[in-house]
């Protein structure tokens, strides 16, 4: 696993409402995924809604993508004041 | 810079073998894309399967162009059988039509700017442009067309607006403005390429790290894709910025489909969602369709009607006794037999005599052809108790027509509304514990229904690995509607505290097939990653239209499975074996069962439909506990032959084996174990 810087935090501990700026994707692949949905490190999401274990719905723009739990540990982001 | 212009290639291969240019459909999924096909293509298309895949492609006729629809994609590549198949017509493509959801440009711009780098003569459509007014923004979409360099088409696809346009700008195809920078890296490779139609398009792929492609002209991939995709990914951002505006507040209808898709996704409200449509579902397919018109057309069309028919073209030269129930709705009031030791046809007068005893009632015929000769076995095979011509010809026809339609109906209402996505997010939780993710749902969902149906459809399953598992899965635990029927009314003689541990049963088996199997294969299921359509009416048109397609190519692939199944139990039956089979079974049976030993016959006769299993057990005189016993067996048994035979095609001879195999293991093993504790 790449390091982390310390302001930012998984995914995974976003909570429902928050904004976000994607600012690091572990995964090579989810990254190219990601980048195809238009989500990229440097883009600024919303957590739509997140299911208790599961996965969490990310809504950029008016897209909405739901990233299963594994996925979410992997992407890390910068929460932004609303 | 000559070499990579398009136009001057002399004609394509694919233009040169049928004299038609090849329109190739590409769009990311839920565009509507199918709507567009459907305009062109008319009613008349041919769904096969790519070879080597089970990826369905459509093709159909339009002027002098062969127009194909391919899987929707979210861009040109290999990470999933889908994309390797639409990525392999997308490059033998003369020209590309590329449909584009107007609200959602900045998703779907990254393919068409995909298709632009790789200089495909192609139109784009912009769909949708009812919904981007609902949603309060707006298109310029001259500067959008002087950006990409094609010819760009507003269409409102649902209401047919647009589609004469379309047409005209086909004629006007044109290669787009392509990435300076990547065009100018391309040309090593293009130079370094075989002979091939659509070179630009192959150099991209290959620059982007495609390793079939690269293959295919013996050179090595490059790993360039994630700095060309950035790239990629940052003009479509400032295309987007240029030319979409927010015109107003989105209107009520956007609202609406924000909220229910946010419903369907949060348990609270999604669970009721759920339920009220597997009600539905249930309601329509299992009441309606499957009782209703089933028992219909399977009982009068079938049983009485065309089956005697074939059944009596036989009698006249083959020896037979014709018993005949004379029935009063279900109850049998009068039972006769004739016996033709040399045919009817032999038999003048004792045929007149049974043609006056049945004239005027309503009656079930049944015939025993004499086996005494091998013509008596064959007409066994062709037209007794399994034969091809008889029970398969009534399976199809008259049960499995109707509700492969039903559920195909329901898939495809589900699909156009945009629910399934949510509905897998929802319950992805519960299959990541057994090695799947929330895809899944639809082929288990589906099983309930008809297993044969179901494993064909753990092709939208995106790994190999987990294919085997719900395949495993469906064909272990879950009771198709056939067997349900049957299910229910033993336990409802059984009593609720049995039938909550029989569920209890099935349930665990069903985690613990999920978890062996994980467990057992080689590395991970992939999580979910899942792009979530707005929720909006479904089209009657398009749900039509899939249904159609999707029920004519099941019946296509799976009739001649059904037909062998039922030759390979005909000839067992005739034969003898079917019965050394049942008698092998019954000291299992009776001691380590502690079940009648008649219950062997049923469990042997689900091997040919589960119903047949299910049914016979209808008839015995169980305690509960023994139903409870006798229920877990048939429903972990082995699927029917049918399904069998089609997870042989699906998953391969070895592991349809070993499933088929495991499972009479497994049916026998949890049942005696239950056998000795409750």
């Amino acid at each position: 696993m790449q390091s982390v810087q310390s302001n930012l935090i998984s995914l995974r501990a976003v909570k429902k409402g928050e904004r976000f700026i994607v600012r690091q994707i572990d995964d090579k692949d989810m990254r190219t995924q990601l980048l195809r949905f238009g989500l990229a490190e440097g883009s600024e999401a919303m957590c739509f809604e997140r299911l208790p274990f599961g996965p969490v719905v990310v809504k950029h723009r008016r897209q909405e993508v739901a990233i299963g739990e594994e996925l979410t540990k992997k992407i890390w982001v910068e929460v932004i004041a609303n | 810079m000559q070499t990579l212009i398009i136009e001057s290639e002399p004609l394509s291969p694919s233009v040169e073998k049928t004299g038609k240019k090849k329109l190739v459909l590409v769009g990311n999924p839920n565009v509507g894309k199918s709507l567009f096909f459907n305009h062109f293509s008319g009613l008349y298309v041919d769904v096969s399967n790519f070879p080597g895949t089970t990826v369905e492609i459509t093709e159909g006729n339009y002027k002098n162009f062969r127009v194909i629809d391919t899987p929707g994609i979210y861009g040109v590549s290999s990470f999933n059988d889908e994309e390797r198949v639409a990525r392999d017509e997308v490059l033998s493509a003369d020209i590309v039509l590329n449909v584009i959801d107007a609200t959602n440009l900045e998703r779907d711009l990254f393919l068409t700017l995909q298709l632009i780098d790789m200089q495909f003569p192609m139109v784009v459509a912009l769909n949708m442009m009812d919904a981007l007014e609902e949603a309060g923004m707006e298109i310029d979409v001259e500067r959008l067309s002087e950006i990409l360099g094609v010819p760009i088409v507003k269409v409102t696809a649902i209401k047919k607006h647009g589609f004469d346009e379309l047409e005209k700008a086909l004629e006007n195809a044109t290669v787009g403005n392509a990435d300076k920078t990547l065009l100018h890296e391309l040309e090593p490779i293009v130079a370094r390429l075989k002979q091939t139609l659509n070179p630009i398009a192959d150099a991209v792929m290959i620059l982007e790290g495609d390793e079939t492609v690269a293959e295919r002209h013996g050179i090595a991939p490059e790993d360039k894709r994630e700095e060309i995709y950035v790239a990629r990914r940052n003009r479509v951002n400032e295309i987007v910025s240029e030319v979409v505006r927010e015109k107003s507040a989105m209107k009520v209808g956007a609202v609406i489909s924000e909220k229910l898709g946010k419903w369907t996704i949060n348990p609270i409200s999604g669970i009721p969602i759920l339920i009220l449509a597997l009600w539905l579902i249930y309601e329509v397919v299992g009441v309606m369709v499957a009782q209703r018109v089933v028992g219909h057309t399977e009982v009068e069309l079938g049983n009485k009607l065309f089956e005697p028919f074939v059944k009596h073209l036989f009698a006249t030269i083959t020896p037979v006794e014709i018993s005949v129930d004379v029935l009063n709705g279900e109850e049998v009031i009068e039972t006769k037999s004739f016996a033709f030791p040399e045919g009817t046809s032999r038999d003048k007068a004792q045929f007149d005599e049974f043609k006056a005893f049945i004239e005027g009632k309503d009656v079930m015929q049944n015939f025993a052809f004499s086996q005494e000769t091998l013509w008596g076995k064959i007409v066994t095979i062709f037209a007794g108790e399994f034969g091809a011509f008889t029970m398969t010809v009534t399976y199809l026809a008259f049960l499995l027509l109707p509700l492969v339609i039903g559920f195909y109906m329901f898939l495809a209402i589900l699909e156009d509304c945009g629910y399934l996505p949510r509905l897998a997010t929802m319950v992805d939780r519960l299959f990541t514990g057994i090695g799947l993710n929330g895809r899944a749902v639809i082929p288990i969902i589906l099983g309930f229904g008809c297993v044969t149906m179901a494993t064909v459809t753990t092709r939208l399953l995106q790994t190999s690995r987990e294919k085997t598992i719900a395949a495993s899965i469906l064909n272990f635990a879950i009771p198709c509607s056939a067997q349900l029927a049957v299910i229910t009314a033993l336990l409802t003689k059984a009593g609720g505290f049995y039938t909550l541990v029989f569920f209890f049963i099935i349930l665990s088996c069903l985690v613990a097939i999920g978890t062996i199997v994980d467990k057992i294969l080689p590395g991970k299921s992939s999580a979910l990653l899942i792009d979530l359509p707005p929720m909006r009416l479904p089209r009657a048109s398009n749900v039509l239209k899939k249904t159609w397609i999707k029920t004519k190519s099941f019946m296509q692939e799976a009739t001649p499975w059904f037909f062998i199944g039922a030759l390979l139990i005909s000839v067992m039956q005739v034969t003898g074996l079917l019965e050394g089979w049942v008698k092998l079974f019954e000291p299992i049976t009776t001691h380590w069962l502690q079940l009648p030993a008649e219950s062997a016959r049923a469990f042997v006769m689900g091997m040919v439909r589960r119903d047949f299993g299910a049914a016979g057990l209808y008839e015995l005189n169980l305690t509960p506990q023994q139903i409870v016993v006798s229920l877990t067996v048939i429903t972990l048994f082995v699927p029917c032959i049918a399904s069998l035979m089609v997870l042989i095609k699906e998953r391969g001879i070895r592991e349809a084996m070993t499933i088929w195999a495991g499972s009479w293991l497994f049916a026998f093993s949890v049942g005696g174990i239950v056998a000795l504790i409750i």
